[in-house]
């Protein structure tokens, strides 16, 4: 049978959608931006990425997870209505899927990236600039950060306190490293299920500070904390705060940039509780490092 | 033309298009899960109109039935390249427009296997090709061919209720015979498999 032509059309539609089915993830997408009738029989499919992701470097490369292949299309950073025009149509294929987003350069300005990014569903806004100036950074936040359920922000010389109406919104999981200037503060607003802070200065005091705090009724939402401190003595972290020794137990809970719950396994801990004796909290050390596991 | 509680050796007759009957077995038929909605339960009084298709196309699809009456339960799409010389044979020897009245009739036949297999094979043909080397292989129709299309669609959709209404029928008809007295249905059983018996001695 000749294979360099095939009248794909003159099949019934369920034939036409079990073909691409058949078909590996790549030719799927090709396909359907062959005609908007192999779009359509394409969305018919109901195909949902295991991720989707953005990253605004010297190019713009699109990837999208579907397994069992990571499809990869890079595009030239002016290419702003050919990029506009792709993601416009994973959106519509794959039925507004969430989408990370990494912004590594400021090669593509603001306003480009407004339009052609301002309407997706963010799932995670990573912004890690070697050369942001203070307003793009601003801006990028201000403009990415609302409808993102996760935030990983890393290597930013600007002034965390400036920012604290991004950090204190209701993210699943939110990232920091390192930052110079991360005060306790900065920690106490932000109301994530999950905190991860790397590389920071923060002392044995603050961590019992941060500790108190929790215990008086902060961070409410607070599931997992990890922290990267400079580490000298467990007992200036607890001093004054009524603890005991726990044996293992096994954590459910938000755990770092997970897209779901996951489970950590725990060997051994210090328990904690609140004022009002309503959660308890295991706390672990390794090195330069401490974990928070809140029971709720 | 045959009782419901068929075995393997039970056969149906088939009405193609051009009004031409013939017997497929009981057991190769049952791969076809609108044969198995409509008529499995209550049997077949009469040839079952798939007049729709040809006989050279429906014949082809029945090969292919009869062929995988033996093998296990259909689970789900299997590589081109794990598949038998029997069935390489089998879709080798097609031409093109065979291939799409097979998949056609296989289709409206809902025969899981050799449907997905005709699919995979579509899969293969455009494996690997960008967006342009696709529309070149898979000739996009014109809007008139859409319309075309849509009106073929049509027509399929009303064979199909005519097929319904055949079931429909028979199913009336069984509702009938479960109703007369045991006389009257030793009769009636005994005037089917004298009927059934006849279209065997026709061939």
């Amino acid at each position: 049978m000749d294979a360099s032509s095939f009248p794909l059309f003159c099949l019934p539609d369920k034939a036409i959608q079990n073909s691409m089915r058949c078909m590996e993830p790549k030719d799927i997408i090709n396909i359907t931006f062959c005609s908007n009738s192999t779009k359509h029989h394409g969305k018919c499919l109901n195909i949902k990425p295991l991720e989707c992701f953005i990253c605004i470097d010297q190019v713009v490369q699109i990837q999208v997870l579907i397994k069992p292949c990571r499809i990869f299309h890079s595009f030239l950073i002016p290419d702003t209505l050919e990029i506009k025009s792709f993601l416009d149509h994973m959106v519509h294929l794959f039925g507004n899927p969430k989408i990370d987003i990494y912004i590594h350069s400021t090669l593509m300005d603001f306003d480009s990236m407004r339009v052609v990014f301002g309407e997706l569903n963010v799932n995670c806004l990573y912004v890690h600039p070697e050369d942001m100036d203070y307003a793009f950074y601003k801006k990028i936040l201000n403009q990415f950060s609302k409808s993102a359920k996760q935030l990983d922000l890393s290597s930013s010389q600007h002034p965390m306190r400036d920012f604290h109406d991004v950090l204190i919104q209701n993210y699943d999981y939110i990232s920091i490293e390192p930052m110079a200037d991360l005060k306790i503060d900065d920690l106490l607003i932000m109301n994530s299920l999950s905190i991860y802070v790397i590389d920071s200065q923060l002392t044995d005091k603050d961590i019992n500070r941060f500790l108190k705090h929790w215990i008086s009724g902060a961070n409410t939402r607070l599931e997992h904390i990890y922290i990267e401190f400079q580490r000298r003595s467990n007992e200036e972290v607890f001093k004054g705060i009524k603890r005991r020794m726990v044996s293992p137990r096994r954590f459910e809970g938000f755990i770092g940039g997970a897209r779901e719950r996951r489970v950590e396994e725990l060997t051994d801990g210090i328990e904690i509780w609140n004022e009002k004796r309503t959660k308890k909290a295991t706390i672990k050390f390794k090195r330069t490092t401490v974990k928070m596991f809140v029971w709720h | 033309m045959t009782s419901p509680a068929s075995s393997s050796e039970v056969k149906y007759l088939i009405e193609s298009s051009e009004g031409n009957t013939f017997d497929v077995s009981g057991a190769a038929l049952r791969q076809s899960n609108t044969f198995n909605a409509m008529f499995l339960n209550i049997g077949a009084d009469g040839p079952i109109p798939f007049t729709d298709y040809n006989e050279a196309t429906l014949k082809k699809v029945f090969e292919y039935c009869e062929h995988s009456v033996n093998e296990e339960n259909y689970s789900g799409p299997k590589h081109q390249d794990d598949l038998s010389k029997w069935d390489l044979n089998f879709f080798n020897e097609m031409d093109q427009k065979m291939f799409i009245d097979v998949i056609n009739a296989s289709n409206f036949l809902d025969i899981e296997r050799l449907t997905s297999y005709c699919c995979e094979r579509i899969a293969r043909m455009l494996r690997g090709k960008n967006t342009q080397e696709m529309i070149k292989v898979i000739t996009l129709p014109t809007a008139e061919e859409l319309e075309a299309k849509q009106k073929v669609e049509e027509k399929k959709a009303a064979a199909a209720k005519k097929v319904a209404e055949k079931a429909a029928e028979t199913a009336e008809k069984t509702e009938t015979l479960e109703e007369l007295p045991v006389q009257q249905l030793v009769q009636t059983t005994r005037n089917k498999l004298t009927r059934k018996y006849l279209s065997f001695s026709n061939e």
